[in-house]
């Protein structure tokens, strides 16, 4: 019983609070044209015109005195021309105001949503670029969630929603800008000099600043990278190392060998040793040793100590894991000789001690 | 990729003849800013950089179109032996209706465990509520501008995804991805060896699941590597909306280094790494919004945690607090932005950041500190200008300052 006490008193607030208009009967019953008391719609090329019908018009039916003759105009915050869809492109009301016909209470819930504007508004029947309807910077225009540290959370938006949310303002060419590696062509142009640069990107992103990282992004790149506040390969292709390899090559510039290299235990040698810290290093985190040694076009430095000089004996340092043989199966080096075992199992040393691992000598 | 550049521009000629419509951008900026050429000098550069993005649809069709997205930079004062260089990001013809869409050209993909640029075809169709999504072709080069062959680099797969599973968003896919690496210029200094190594591939199968309980969210996602026979990454992640006004999230990954078959660093036994992450968002007021996520990553044998308060005040000012300890390294910083609306054509942009870092395995902190202010000037819905000054100090410079002015038109013909 309190619970339809509710319901009566918040239709009776939301009633009085939305002036009564049953467009169902007017339209229905009186069969009267969107036009006839719209009229003002087939010229209004703003959308803060007002285009509630004047009172005269309703005057030519009702008596004063029998209806609210004062509607408040809604207030709007984008450009929209009713004549250029009217009277141009010969569009019907219904089709943007889709319910019209049913309503039986002025509400605004006859209104287009965004959703309906972008039917058309796709790009091809339509422009779908933002200022095409809104006259606010488009940076002002995105939702409470982007504000924030968007960058680093949208993947997780789009993982729990897919894409469908973000289609309405985005294109795909907005995603590329930055998950194509656009800064590329500055990069290479800039090689290892390069910085996090301020790109000509199209006011597509919707940053304060327009870009991906920040500007002395170069000095914490490292930090982020192992602190995996985001995923580099989602952007940047670095299977191979060659990414990093574009300034963090020790062939190129030996000035980068970082300090750390080569103190205390970095690298103890005998079996049994582990390999000291550089070996634990690469055990836990192998992508930080790729970021230099894993470029491709040359010996990786890697090859100083694990080669296997002496097949067989096992005495050389441990690089494979113990189930290696398993994984690798029929590998390519059977049949191939420029197979990238033979860069450490060199040939020339004793190719049948090297098939010896796995083949008994006949 | 001539050909659909040749494409390109007969279609913008017979454009108005088909009564085709061209939708494009151009933006043009200038950048002045001093690049460190080595810790201990450094170069002015003065670049500018075209971009350009056009649609043309209607081209003779309804749903046939050509899209195209190109960037091309120079350095106006010293010219590199790479400039001007010019990159078409995207440049594809398109035909789409009721049953799919089709995509033939270079193009982006992002399908489940396969995504990447590639010079080839996608095709996307649906069928009893389940979508399919099929592509192939050439990798588009990383380093260069022209056309990869299909031998030296590929990229194709399969993705299907439904909805009809009891609300659940579900995801397959596969795809198989391989570049050759780079042939070897010269003997290797410790092995010889000439030549080149095997394409570096990956062939990985992937999962994914979603769905949503109204203000609550739930999903997964495994990648599954078929060649190591391994799983390569795997992530569990929840939110619950808690009120309409705070909302809170968790979430556990497990990844494996993205070292792939054919890079030598792929034969050397290795660990992935843990990472659990808490994030909780909370609107105070319309005006106020607070946001705390805290996240550790666990390694082999050590980890490293990050920590962040951020908050927006109004839709115009941000500021935030960002710190990390551990493995990665320690830093701690601040972080605040404006974009403030002066007046209905004119804006105000800027961000000041503060920090101070100590990289891995280092005994002693630097610090940075990073300063921009601008403004954007709209003196109609087709135009902008871009006035921007920016301020670095940091370990290599004690002050740089840079400036940077950029022009963007909007046209639709």
């Amino acid at each position: 019983m309190r619970s339809l006490i509710f319901v009566v008193a918040a239709v009776a607030v939301s009633a009085a609070a939305q002036p009564p208009f049953p467009h169902k009967y007017h339209v229905e019953e009186e069969e009267i044209e969107c036009g006839d008391c719209h009229e003002s719609a087939w010229t209004s090329t703003m959308s803060a015109d007002d285009l509630n019908p004047d009172n005269v018009i309703c005057l030519d039916c009702h008596d004063e005195g029998d209806v609210r003759l004062e509607w408040p105009a809604a207030e709007r915050e984008y450009d929209f021309n009713h004549m250029q869809h009217v009277e141009q492109l010969d569009l019907e009301c219904q089709t943007c105001h889709q319910g019209l016909d049913r309503e039986g209470w002025r509400t605004t819930g006859y209104l287009p949503a965004m959703d309906d504007c972008m039917t058309c508004h796709n790009g091809m029947a339509a422009p779908r670029d933002c200022e095409a309807c809104h006259n606010t910077d488009r940076s002002l225009l995105q939702p409470s969630s982007h504000i924030l540290d968007w960058t680093d959370t949208h993947g997780d938006e789009v993982a729990f929603d897919g894409d469908a949310s973000c289609m309405p303002c985005h294109t795909v060419t907005d995603c590329q800008e930055c998950h194509d590696g656009a800064l590329l062509v500055e990069r290479m142009a800039l090689g290892a000099s390069g910085q996090a640069l301020f790109t000509a990107q199209l006011e597509g992103s919707g940053n304060v600043v327009d870009r991906v990282h920040g500007l002395n992004f170069r000095f914490l790149h490292g930090i982020e990278a192992r602190g995996k506040s985001s995923d580099c390969l989602t952007c940047h292709e670095i299977d191979n190392g060659d990414f990093c390899a574009e300034c963090h090559n020790p062939a190129g510039s030996a000035g980068l060998r970082p300090a750390w290299h080569g103190v205390g235990n970095w690298v103890t040698i005998g079996v049994g040793s582990g390999g000291g810290e550089h070996a634990q290093l690469a055990r836990q985190d192998i992508e930080t040793c790729a970021a230099c040694h894993g470029g491709t076009g040359e010996d990786p430095a890697c090859l100083l100590c694990h080669m296997d000089r002496t097949p067989g004996i096992g005495n050389d340092p441990r690089t494979h894991d113990s189930d290696f043989a398993d994984l690798i199966g029929e590998g390519d080096f059977h049949d191939d000789d420029s197979a990238m075992c033979f860069t450490c199992h060199t040939q020339s040393t004793a190719p049948d001690q090297f098939c010896s691992y796995c083949h008994e000598a006949p | 990729m001539r050909i659909f550049v040749v494409l390109l521009a007969s279609a913008l000629g017979v454009a108005p003849v088909l009564g085709a419509t061209v939708d494009g951008r151009v933006t043009a900026s200038v950048y002045a800013f001093e690049g460190a050429v080595t810790d201990s000098t450094t170069q002015d550069y003065l670049r500018s950089t075209g971009a350009v993005r056009l649609q043309i649809s209607d081209l003779g069709h309804p749903g046939l179109s050509i899209t195209s997205y190109s960037q091309s930079t120079t350095d106006l004062s010293k010219q590199s032996t790479d400039d001007p260089s010019t990159r078409f990001y995207s440049l594809f013809l398109r035909y789409k209706d009721s049953r799919g869409d089709l995509v033939v050209g270079r193009q982006h993909v992002w399908a489940g465990v396969g995504s990447g640029s590639i010079d080839g075809l996608r095709l996307d169709t649906k069928r009893s509520g389940v979508r399919l999504t099929l592509y192939g072709g050439a990798l588009v080069p990383v380093d260069g501008y022209e056309t990869n062959s299909l031998s030296d680099a590929y990229l194709w797969g399969i993705r299907l995804r439904t909805e009809r599973l009891a609300g659940v968003r579900l995801s397959l896919s596969y795809a198989d991805r391989q570049r050759d690496p780079i042939p070897y210029r010269n003997a290797g200094i410790y092995s010889g060896f000439t030549g080149r190594f095997p394409a570096i591939r990956r062939q990985l199968l992937g999962a994914e699941a979603s769905r949503r309980f109204g203000p609550h969210a739930l999903r997964g996602r495994l990648d599954y590597d078929l060649q190591n026979e391994e799983l390569r990454r795997g992530e569990v992640s929840g939110r619950l909306g808690l009120t309409p006004t705070l909302s809170v999230q968790a979430g556990w990954r497990q990844r494996r280094p993205s070292v792939f078959a054919g890079s030598i660093l792929s034969v050397f036994p290795s660990q992935g790494y843990d990472e659990l992450s808490v994030r909780a968002n909370y609107a105070l007021s319309t005006d106020l919004t607070v946001s705390v996520d805290a996240a550790t990553v666990i390694y082999d044998d050590d980890d490293t945690q990050r920590l962040g308060v951020s908050a927006a005040i109004g839709r115009h000012i941000t500021i935030g607090l960002r710190r990390y300890q551990g493995y990665a390294g320690d830093t701690a910083g601040i972080t605040g932005s404006i974009n403030y609306p002066l007046t209905s054509s004119l804006h105000l942009r800027g961000s000041l950041d503060a920090a101070s870092f100590e990289r891995f395995a280092a005994d002693d902190s630097d610090d940075l500190l990073t300063g921009l202010a601008g403004l954007t000037w709209r003196p109609s819905r087709t135009f902008s200008v871009d006035g921007q000054l920016q301020g670095l100090s940091n370990p290599a410079y004690d002050s740089d300052l840079r400036m940077l002015l950029r022009a963007n038109y909007r046209f639709r013909r």
